[in-house]
């Protein structure tokens, strides 16, 4: 029986895979599946302002004879994970998606036989300029197993998924995707952080919850497509993003000092 | 109860989701005066095409919806983007996986508060709680929120946290703020204890259709994903 890995994994395990020269996404997800343990990796995204299954992106570990039957037998309008995926929102299991015709059920049951995996955990991808994609991890682990190892990873698969989804338009497109510009605090949490400060230090300096720090990071690193808060503050004072916060903060250094 | 639903399950609750926007339309074009598009007696705008997330206070049968809001994640496009990137940027451009959008959060003013299961507490507070478990489950971390000023005082009461950005005076006949909400364990233990709810109130599964796939892998019994829905004593 497969088992999935038992390492605690963070998303600077990964630095590597995202680090320049940036390689292509068809051996990027066969890293991912090998560091993750995972059975298969597969990135799908829609055509921008098309459907799921109009001249889809693809990347996956699938077996060759898979995607041969995949797409011999049109499964993609069968595929009930791609029906369901590209409307959901939320991140969302296998086991949780409902089969609405015998087709599907077959599928279901041919999928299986093709060893794809027992379960599957997929991410649904949204960005800014309306692109949509779903990245998925599948596993022979008992269920009970890989429902305990994704709530481990969860962060991290959302992460991955966003992080893969930006280097995949970068690969079609040429071009990155168009995140909104740093908020002011946005500026102020990360100029904060390169001084060495805690998330519980900025919060006093700031007058915000440690939790609202948090997010701010996050949503700054996100942005920045940084695969940690370092990363982001390297990243923001290059493209200088945060120099001028240090005037507006002239008074709040004071009041600490 | 309280239902979070997603466009895949759409065409399962036509009834709630034509309730929905029929109180939309009651409060935000009719009462707040907010320039909201009508068709007919709804109110129903662009954000609603881009596949949302709905979270509905309804009843055991799931046959009215007493309140409700509209989630979409800050990752895609979203109205306070759109609306509110000049003014109130601090809200409108927050953008992660962790982060969504709340907008649309409305009540039915008329509807009798006798038919909930908690006839003493507010439905706009139920309404809050139940995103905060529906959040919780699914890795939110923060709701970005625009709403109306005197909102304030009822998130307080139901033990939220609010940040305010700022407010715009554009929109209708009051104004509007922008602010965030945290989203954590705390928050919900702080809810529910302001609330005097110790019990789950949002039901995770569309209990209409029940999922059942021979030969393939079933759900296990209890998902470790959802911490959200063990009783209070368990998370402490």
């Amino acid at each position: 029986m497969y088992v999935v890995s038992g390492l605690e994994l963070a998303l600077e395990d990964f630095g590597d895979i995202f680090a320049s020269p940036v390689r292509p996404l068809e051996d990027i997800v066969v890293q991912l599946r090998d560091r993750l343990g995972v059975k298969h990796v597969i990135y799908h995204a829609a055509r921008l302002g098309a459907g799921p299954v109009d001249d889809p992106w693809i990347r996956l570990t699938y077996p060759p004879e898979w995607v041969h039957r995949y797409l011999t037998h049109n499964y993609m309008r069968v595929d009930p994970v791609i029906r369901e995926g590209f409307q959901r929102v939320m991140p969302f299991f296998w086991w949780d998606v409902r089969t609405a015709s015998p087709q599907e059920e077959a599928f279901f049951i041919d999928a299986m036989a093709h060893r794809v995996g027992l379960n599957g955990f997929s991410v649904p991808v949204r960005d800014k300029n309306g692109r949509r994609a779903l990245f998925t991890v599948s596993s022979d682990a008992e269920a009970g197993d890989f429902a305990a190892w994704v709530a481990g990873h969860r962060t991290l698969l959302v992460d991955l998924a966003f992080l893969i989804h930006s280097m995949a338009v970068i690969e079609q497109e040429g071009i990155g995707i168009d995140n909104p510009p740093l908020t002011r605090r946005e500026q102020q949490v990360l100029y904060w952080s390169g001084q060495g400060k805690t998330a519980a230090d900025i919060g006093l300096i700031l007058g915000l919850a440690t939790h609202t720090v948090a997010t701010y990071l996050r949503s700054a690193r996100f942005k920045l497509n940084a695969i940690s808060i370092a990363h982001a503050v390297y990243k923001a004072m290059q493209a200088g993003l945060i120099d001028s916060v240090v005037d507006d903060q002239t008074e709040e250094r004071k009041a600490i000092s | 109860m309280i239902i979070a639903l997603q466009s895949h399950q759409f065409a399962n609750h036509p009834d709630l989701l034509a309730q929905m926007h029929r109180t939309r339309k009651k409060v935000f074009h009719d009462t707040l005066g907010w320039d909201v598009p009508v068709i007919g007696d709804m109110e129903a705008d662009a954000y609603d095409t881009l596949d949302p997330v709905y979270v509905i206070l309804t009843d055991r049968q799931m046959s009215t919806a007493y309140a409700s809001l509209r989630l979409l994640p800050t990752t895609g496009p979203t109205l306070l983007h759109d609306v509110f990137a000049e003014t109130i940027p601090e809200t409108a451009n927050l953008s992660a996986p962790g982060i969504v959008e709340c907008t649309r959060f409305c009540v039915d003013e008329y509807f009798d508060r006798k038919r909930t299961w908690r006839p003493d507490i507010p439905a706009s507070s139920l309404l809050l709680l139940g995103l905060c478990e529906f959040g919780i489950a699914n890795g939110i971390d923060m709701v970005a929120a625009n709403f109306d000023p005197v909102m304030q005082r009822i998130y307080r009461r139901s033990g939220c946290e609010v940040h305010v950005h700022g407010r715009s005076d554009a929109f209708g006949k009051r104004p509007v703020c922008c602010g965030t909400f945290e989203v954590s364990r705390r928050i919900l233990l702080q809810m529910r204890a302001h609330l005097g709810i110790s019990e789950p109130i949002w039901k995770p599964f569309d209990a209409r259709v029940p999922v059942r796939r021979p030969g393939f892998a079933e759900r296990p019994g209890r998902p470790v994903t959802q911490m959200a829905h063990m009783p209070l004593t368990a998370l402490r």
